[in-house]
Parts: structure tokens; sequence; C-alpha cells
């Protein structure tokens, strides 16, 4: 391979990494200052991982756990009798794809988590088109630590969420 | 006699020179190829029966929303394509499933060997795009599986397991200096995912396991037990860290390489079995085995004549 094209792979290799690095380890050292002074390297970065790599941010479950997130919906019958219903979800992939929609959406404004909780609501709807009110809730857990867990401590949940939604029948 | 010795610079300009530009074989991405097409056709049967409601107009989370609130904007969603079609007469839902149409096509062509790297880059562009429009529903198999198809872009496939005779001549430099990229962007992935977690008390304490196992959305396996093994649930918090963290390090020299890949492997098993990520598992395997499984055992394959090439 003839050199002008090993020092273009190079090259390639080069920014190729740096993009990366750049937004994997932007919170540590001289990353950190570069981004502070190069925000359109910083912004050209970001398309090019997200495109390339799709987003270059490998920092899953840390710093660290999460904790439970738990989606509720009830709705009320044309009887009056409140019903817990399940989201149209077939299998554990789909659920897992749910659930990373639950941990996202705590982290945009109470106003528009209602907005995705009205989505949902409305697919519930589409299986259920009798229902004349329904809840979504969301509750938080966090797990108690191994000795308290010893101890008998059990988690309490927390709404985070709780919106009631009117069909209109 | 006198022997002339090479000045430094020059030794180390050629080694490195050899480790990334010696011609290689495609072997390990004519593997990665297949395994990750088969992959993605597995992804698709979990996802199919969900498909409108993951990336439809009107899914769990409706198009207008999601393109609002979650997308890369001025990247292209299907949402993009709906609205050029939409004046033609095409609704949301068929505008979707012509996409999926498309993709479903692109994978089978990169699967059967067929211009691998043109196939590569238009799966890699769709699966973008579906991705897109649905991000807040992705995780980690998202990404690794669009690293899989971004590296096949480069790097020769069509070589081993195609219906089709390449034209790409074996060994290929390009070949050996993707597979040398696609290995150090590995060991960033794993370096990230290790310092990040040791920031948190919780991996430091030793409780992230237990946190995790007693989460009700991870736990596969009934997991409370654990709390009564403290021992146990710290030791293989501090395992995680040590495996991700030194992989970098560990996973290059021939007197650790294999035992190291054996543990990254063996804890993509357990984040399957225990917390039900079963295809993010699966796909770590893959593009882990690609990257340095073949050096490790395809160089039998050359000694038994399977592989032939020179110099490797």
């Amino acid at each position: 391979m003839r050199n002008n094209l090993k020092i273009l792979l190079v090259a390639a290799a080069f920014i190729h990494f740096y993009f990366i690095c750049q937004k994997s380890f932007r919170e540590y050292g001289m990353f950190r200052v570069l981004n502070a002074h190069m925000p359109g390297v910083v912004q050209a970065g970001e398309y090019y991982t997200q495109l390339a790599v799709m987003q270059a941010d490998y920092s899953f479950f840390s710093p660290n756990i999460a904790p439970d997130f738990i989606m509720l919906v009830s709705l009320q019958k044309p009887d009056g009798h409140w019903v817990a219903v399940a989201m149209p979800i077939p299998n554990t992939e789909v659920d897992k794809r749910l659930h990373s929609c639950l941990l996202g959406i705590q982290r945009i404004p109470g106003d528009l988590q209602q907005i995705i909780a009205k989505s949902w609501a409305a697919r519930v709807l589409d299986e259920h088109p009798e229902a004349k009110f329904i809840r979504v809730m969301v509750q938080r857990k966090k797990q108690p630590d191994l000795a308290d867990y010893r101890k008998g401590v059990r988690a309490n949940p927390e709404i985070v969420l709780d919106v009631l939604f009117n069909t209109h029948h | 006699m006198q022997t002339q010795t090479q000045p430094l610079r020059i030794s180390m300009y050629h080694s490195v020179n050899d480790y990334f530009f010696k011609p290689g074989t495609s072997y390990p991405f004519a593997v990665l190829r297949v395994l990750l097409c088969c992959f993605i056709f597995l992804q698709l049967a979990f996802l199919l029966p969900a498909w409108n409601y993951l990336y439809g107009s009107e899914g769990y989370v409706e198009w207008f929303i999601s393109n609002e609130l979650f997308s890369i904007k001025s990247l292209p969603t299907i949402m993009d394509m709906a609205d050029v079609l939409n004046k033609y007469g095409f609704t949301d839902k068929q505008v979707l499933y012509v996409f999926t149409g498309l993709y479903i096509s692109s994978v089978i062509g990169l699967l059967s060997g067929w211009q691998p790297r043109l196939m590569a880059a238009i799966t890699c562009l769709l699966h973008f795009v579906l991705n897109n429009t649905a991000i807040i529903f992705g995780y980690g198999v998202e990404t690794f599986t669009h690293i899989g198809l971004f590296y096949l872009i480069f790097a020769p496939s069509g070589n081993y397991f195609s219906l089709v005779k390449s034209k790409i001549p074996e060994p290929s430099v390009m070949a050996n200096f993707v597979l040398r990229i696609l290995q150090i962007h590995l060991c960033i992935v794993y370096f990230n995912a290790g310092i990040a977690k040791m920031e948190g008390i919780d991996w430091r304490a030793g409780e992230a396991v237990w946190y995790t196992l007693a989460n009700s959305n991870y736990s596969n396996v009934g997991m409370q037990w654990l709390s009564k093994v403290p021992l146990l649930a710290r030791v293989s918090t501090w395992w995680v860290l040590v495996i991700e963290t030194l992989y970098m390090v560990f996973i290059w020299p021939k007197a650790t390489r294999r035992f190291w890949l054996w543990n990254i492997v063996i804890l993509h098993v357990l984040i399957g079995v225990f917390m039900g990520l079963y295809m993010f598992g699966l796909v770590m395997i893959i593009i882990n085995f690609a990257a340095f499984g073949n050096l490790q055992y395809g160089r039998k394959k050359i000694q038994k004549g399977k592989i032939n090439i020179s110099g490797y």
C-alpha cells in the first residue's frame, strides 16, 4: 500500500477515535478542557458519532444503578369499575425497549412526560375503546442496600407520574 | 561477520507499520457479516410483532413527539420520508412498511455477500434512520449492531460464506487495518464503561450487581437470596469493574487474551441470563469474537491450510 494512502488512513482513524473519545471521555482530563473551548468540534463530533457509531457514550449502568421504574395503567369501564390493564407488549425484548423509554423520559420535564403518557393512554384506548377514563402511573423504587435488605427493609414505591385521561365517552 | 542493528525508531516504525498495514485475512469480517445479519433477523423476529408500536407514526411514542423531543436534529427519520411520500398518496403505515422492506432487503443482500460493502453502507444508513425515528426505545443493542455494520462498510467481508464470488484479493491490507480499528474501538468501549462505573458509589461499594439483579425490570431470575451472600455480590461487582477497565490492557498479550476474552464472554452470557438482556449479550459476544476470537483461533485454520495467506 502506498505511503500516502497509509497516511490518509491513519489520519482518518485519528479523527474517528478523537470524535469517539471526545464523547466517551468528555468528563475527563484533556477532553473536558478541549470540549469547553471547541463547541463547533463537539457539535461535528456529535453528528459524526451518531451517524457512524450511534452515539459514543458507553457508560451503561453508571455511575450508579438507576432505580426501578414501573408503569401501571388502569382504566374505568362503562360500568364504573376500574381495572388494571397492560400496555400491548408482545415479548420481553419489546418490554426492554419500553423500559428504555421509561428511563429516558426521566430526563425531560414533567409536562412533556405527560405528553408521552398521553401517547401510552392512546395505545391502551386502541385496545380498549370502551374505556371512559385511563390512568397512567409511573412508580420509582430504589432498592435498599444488601445490609438493609437483610434486616428486612424493603423498597417503597414513589409515584413520579400520575395522569388521568378522559376519553370523552 | 558484523550485524547491523536498526535504529530503534526504524524498528518501531516497521513494527507499527506491520501491525496496521500487513495484509491479513478477511475471515473475521466474513464471520462478523454473517453473524450480525443473523442477529438482525433474530431481533426482527422479536420486534416485528410490535413494529408499529415502536416505529409507527401512532406508536408508544408518536412520531411528532419523538421527532421534537428525542430524535437527533437535522438527521433523517422515517417521518421525513413520510412527509415526502404522503404527497403521493402513501399513508404513514405504508411508508413504514416500505422502509422496513428496504431494510430487510439490505440485510439479505449483506448476508448473501453480494457487494458487501455497499450493502453494509445501505443497511447502516437505514438502521440509523430507523433508530433515529424512535431513539427513546434504543439501548446498547442498537449501538453495537450499528458499530458492526459501520466497520463492515470498510472491511472486505465477501471472500467467505458468500453466495457471490468476491473480487477483492486476499490477503487484504484493509482487512487487517479495519480489524485493528475495531479492536481499538472495543478497548475504548470497555475502558469508558469501566471508569464511568468506578465513579459511582454503588460500584465501588460492591453493591451494583445486587441493585441491578434486585431491580424488577432486570431480574430475570429471582436473586433476592444474594442479600444473604453479600461477599458474592461484592466480588461479582468488582469482577465486572476489573474485567471492563483492564480489558484494554490484557486483551492484547497472547498470554492473557484467551482468559480475558472468555471472561468478557461469560460477563455477557450472565447479562443475558440474569438480566434478560439476551440480545445485548449476544451482539457483544459476536463483536468480541470477530475482533479478538479469530486472531486467537484463526491461526490454527491457517496452519491447517484452510486459509491460504502469506505472512499472517
